[in-house]
């Protein structure tokens, strides 16, 4: 039986995908359409009727530890080998485009508790990446002008989602700052005070990049998902895309989300502070987490890879809304150049102001 | 009773009329009369010749412009202050409203500067610190009264003739001016750094916007945040002041026993 899994058009044999306009599965070949429940009856019926006597190769037992971390599946479509890490979960078969997914890779731990679809496809990833560019004043114009993506991949990224309800308490140090004068001196008063505001509050879905692979500020960078649209996870999802099982663990991911809850928790008790104060500091804090829960998600993201004066940017544009993330390149010498102009206008208006009201 | 009446009246003015002239006499009577001098050396400190000489050119400047400056020396003030002394006896001679007059009291062994009307602007504080305490003084102080006497006519026309043509008094140095410039420059060059580097650092921020999300403000369930506790407790205060940066136009006055405004100072 093979450890791959491929969604095969009951129609005329052809790949089946997962189309993110009609949220339906779609024969590239014969244009039908298949809701995700009936394909994944209809794999799970094709996988029934296979032949269980027969065993395929796992070739990676003997590469050694150059390429340990590395797996190599058979195409069912060509036969072809197709060479991944052992993260990954949905892959493309490199010789015949097949779109494919790895069974193994959703056993026991590994299988998502829910998944975002795709809501915005290739073109759309295209489209908002021409509008991120745009015709910006300090992009070099050789970028502009050769401007071309290498690649666009669509990519399920894994993800720890945390729940919790927490109470947080918060001391600030709080000034307030009046000021009166008489005919020779200007007073200042600064009146100290010690403020502390306790709180309840909750937060549902925090997520954490659980994949090694992809930058954790890329991700972060594309938030917010809207989680209230992810759906039960089913493998039919993956097609068309490509797709990781996580590698960085849910207790490794839980000192990120503890700081992301704690910055919020001090920031939202702060915003009680009110009194007409100059000055919050804040001095100490406590979070307490209660009735955590944790969530193992595939969020859907476009990576669009692009190359650059020999360096590689990557860009980031979020499935479901369409956020887009990046670096772009900088037209060093144009943004030195207005810097300077900037620096020089300013500095010639304060000495005129200077002029005019000291008489310099 | 009709003429009872008539010589009753008559005897009430003429009492109400030589009270006020007893008033007035014995408020003047400390003051010496100067017989329109613009020099009068009660105290003999200068020589005819210099007396004279000082005449001659402080009434120069009274004719240019119509301003009164003078003289008095004296050893004995009665029971007034030099400013007291001062005051009066410029309001109780027949000067201009506008002028000023030096008071050398040898009792005191201080010498006090009195101005009035629009001299009083003229010599302002700075004007009054430049002439008398940073020049004049130091000849008074060297037993040269002629010397001091002379400096201060010469410097009252300058101060004058400056207030005059609406020119500020003392004169700024080039020195001074040029310093001025660059502290100015070099404040301008530092609000122009710190602006550039905000906006340029503004418009970097537009082409790398990967970063990390410091908080979870998305994630906050809706309407689930609730306070519990709160309260805001005074600790201490602290209080500091600061020497207002000094006003160069400024004039310090104080009112004569006769109700008229003063300026000047003693020195």
């Amino acid at each position: 039986m093979s450890n791959l899994n491929e969604y095969k058009c009951p129609n005329c044999g052809g790949t089946v995908e997962f189309n993110s306009g009609t949220q339906t599965m779609k024969c590239e070949f014969c244009d039908s359409e298949f809701s995700v429940e009936a394909m994944e009856a209809e794999n799970i019926a094709n996988q029934n009727m296979s032949d269980s006597e027969i065993k395929w190769n796992d070739l990676n037992s003997d590469w050694g530890d150059e390429n340990k971390g590395m797996k190599v599946y058979i195409c069912e479509s060509c036969g072809g080998e197709i060479v991944c890490d052992e993260t990954t979960t949905a892959t493309k078969c490199p010789y015949c485009d097949s779109q494919v997914t790895m069974k193994g890779g959703f056993e026991g731990d590994y299988r998502p508790d829910i998944i975002i679809p795709f809501q915005l496809d290739k073109e759309a990833a295209k489209k908002k990446y021409n509008e991120f560019v745009g015709n910006r004043f300090f992009l070099p114009k050789d970028f502009k002008d050769k401007n071309h993506i290498d690649e666009i991949k669509g990519l399920y990224v894994p993800e720890w989602l945390f729940d919790c309800d927490v109470s947080a308490s918060a001391m600030y140090d709080a000034t307030k700052v009046s000021t009166w004068s008489d005919s020779n001196y200007i007073y200042t008063k600064t009146s100290h005070f010690n403020v502390f505001r306790s709180g309840d509050m909750s937060f549902a879905a925090i997520p954490v990049d659980g994949s090694s692979k992809m930058p954790d500020e890329l991700m972060e960078s594309i938030e917010p998902f809207d989680v209230s649209k992810a759906v039960d996870f089913k493998a039919a999802y993956l097609a068309g895309y490509l797709s990781d099982k996580y590698d960085v663990g849910v207790d490794e991911s839980l000192p990120r989300a503890n700081e992301r809850i704690r910055n919020s928790a001090v920031e939202a008790l702060k915003k009680t502070v009110t009194g007409a104060y100059s000055s919050i500091v804040t001095k100490n804090s406590g979070v307490n987490t209660k009735r955590g829960v944790n969530r193992y998600a595939l969020y859907p993201v476009w990576l669009l890879n692009t190359t650059y004066n020999g360096k590689k940017h990557v860009f980031i544009m979020n499935g479901q809304t369409g956020k887009m993330a990046g670096d772009l390149p900088i037209n060093k010498g144009k943004f030195f150049g207005v810097g300077c102009g900037v620096f020089a206008g300013i500095t010639a208006v304060c000495y005129i102001i200077a002029h005019f009201f000291f008489g310099l | 009773m009709k003429k009872f009446s008539k010589i009753a009246s008559i005897a009430f003015i003429l009492l109400l009329v030589l009270s006020v002239s007893i008033t007035a006499f014995a408020t003047a009577e400390d003051t010496p009369n100067s017989d329109g001098l613009l020099v009068n050396d009660m105290a003999d400190v200068l020589t005819d010749e210099e007396e004279i000489e000082l005449e001659d050119r402080l009434y120069n400047i009274c004719e240019k412009y119509d301003m009164s400056f003078a003289i008095v020396t004296t050893d004995n003030t009665g029971d007034k202050t030099p400013e007291q002394y001062a005051d009066d006896y410029y309001d109780y001679n027949d000067y201009y409203a506008d002028g000023g007059v030096l008071l050398l009291s040898t009792d005191y062994n201080e010498r006090h500067f009195s101005t009035s009307g629009k001299a009083i602007d003229a010599f302002n504080d700075k004007a009054f610190e430049y002439i008398f305490v940073d020049n004049v003084a130091e000849y008074f102080d060297d037993g040269d009264c002629y010397g001091g006497f002379s400096a201060y006519v010469d410097f009252t026309e300058e101060c004058v003739d400056a207030y005059c043509k609406g020119e500020k008094y003392p004169p700024v140095s080039a020195f001074d001016v040029w310093k001025d410039r660059l502290i100015f420059f070099g404040i301008s060059l530092a609000i122009g750094i710190v602006i550039t580097v905000i906006i340029m650092l503004s418009v970097k921020s537009k082409y790398k916007n990967v970063r990390f999300n410091s908080g979870a403000e998305n994630y906050v369930v809706k309407d689930s945040f609730k306070l519990n506790q709160s309260y805001d407790t005074f600790l201490y205060s602290t209080v500091t002041r600061t020497a207002k940066p000094k006003d160069d136009d400024r004039s310090s006055t104080h009112t004569s026993s006769s109700g008229n405004t003063h300026g000047g100072g003693s020195f």
